[in-house]
């Protein structure tokens, strides 16, 4: 098909362009090549109840990445009295352990990011990471065991393979919220103390108590992972 | 000296080093640690390449610093 067009350019000169379109017939895995890097991001994906809208980043690769919004933190795990306040210790042996639900406080945005990955017809969960996210945004590792420096969760799960890619996220969240929490990788007991503050409500159960800390930033550790972080969709 | 910025995550800050500093004395830098939060697991990178932290850092460097992988002890 061909076109003609006229322009007419500041300063008076005038322009005639003819311009000439062919479709091309492109093979098929030539397009595939060139959107092997293509990235699509979806925002609004669906909602999981209780967790929230999920944003994801999809590609022609086998792995794709999951934003999950994390509102509260189920801690089960062992708790003592300090000072009037329950407070968990990870470590201990001999305490009973108790799930606590832990609200995140104002201003402290929590994500878990999941890497799904398929493999022939069925996906699995490899790595997950768990964030405190702020305004900037720069990410965050709260302090808590069973979290690696670079914000990977340590599971202790059995790689499980699944149909579909919401059905295995749904299991890394039903994971995530009835593990044991216990003290590997815990490394500042003061930090969790001064974060993790939960009182006894009068008819039974349990309240999250503000941090001990004027920024929740003060009380987690800066984690910059680039190569992971930039399959983040806030 | 050695001038020398390092970045990490979005922050980033700039110092004067001695001759013949290694990458593992930024690692150790109270000025750089203060400045950008850093800890002791952090790995160095030049250009997307991580830097060993016995090697020189060379003058006008611009380092990036990435949270390191740990392993359950």
């Amino acid at each position: 098909m061909e076109s003609t067009e006229y322009l007419l350019r500041v300063g008076g000169e005038i322009i005639r362009r003819s311009i000439t379109e062919n479709e091309i017939i492109v093979p098929d895995a030539l397009l595939a090549k060139l959107q092997g890097n293509v990235v699509l991001p979806i925002r609004n994906l669906l909602v999981i109840q209780e967790w929230g809208t999920v944003n994801a980043l999809f590609s022609n690769e086998s792995v794709q990445w999951w934003t999950v919004p994390v509102r509260r933190i189920m801690l089960k795990a062992p708790y003592k009295l300090v000072e009037k306040v329950m407070v968990p210790i990870f470590d201990s042996k001999t305490e009973t352990r108790i799930e606590m639900r832990w609200d995140p406080p104002e201003g402290m945005r929590i994500i878990l990011l999941m890497m799904i990955q398929r493999v022939n017809a069925f996906y699995h969960i490899p790595k997950c990471y768990l964030y405190a996210v702020d305004q900037r945004p720069e990410y965050w590792r709260l302090p808590l065991p069973n979290v690696f420096d670079d914000g990977a969760i340590c599971e202790g799960r059995q790689i499980r393979k699944f149909g579909s890619m919401l059905e295995a996220a749904l299991n890394i969240l039903e994971t995530f919220d009835n593990s044991n929490w216990n003290a590997d990788l815990w490394n500042d007991v003061e930090k969790t103390h001064r974060m993790f503050r939960f009182e006894a409500i009068d008819g039974g159960g349990f309240k999250t108590l503000p941090m001990d800390a004027n920024s929740w930033i003060t009380l987690c550790s800066k984690t910059v992972n680039s190569a992971i972080q930039k399959n983040i969709l806030l | 000296m050695v001038q020398v910025t390092v970045r990490y995550g979005l922050d980033q800050h700039s110092v004067s080093i001695p001759l013949e500093s290694r990458f593992g004395d930024l690692v150790h830098n109270s000025d750089l640690r203060a400045a950008l939060g850093y800890g002791d697991n952090i790995k160095l990178l030049v250009n997307g390449v991580e830097m060993p932290m016995d090697a020189k850092v060379p003058t006008g460097s611009y380092v990036t610093a990435e949270t390191a992988a740990n392993s359950k002890a």
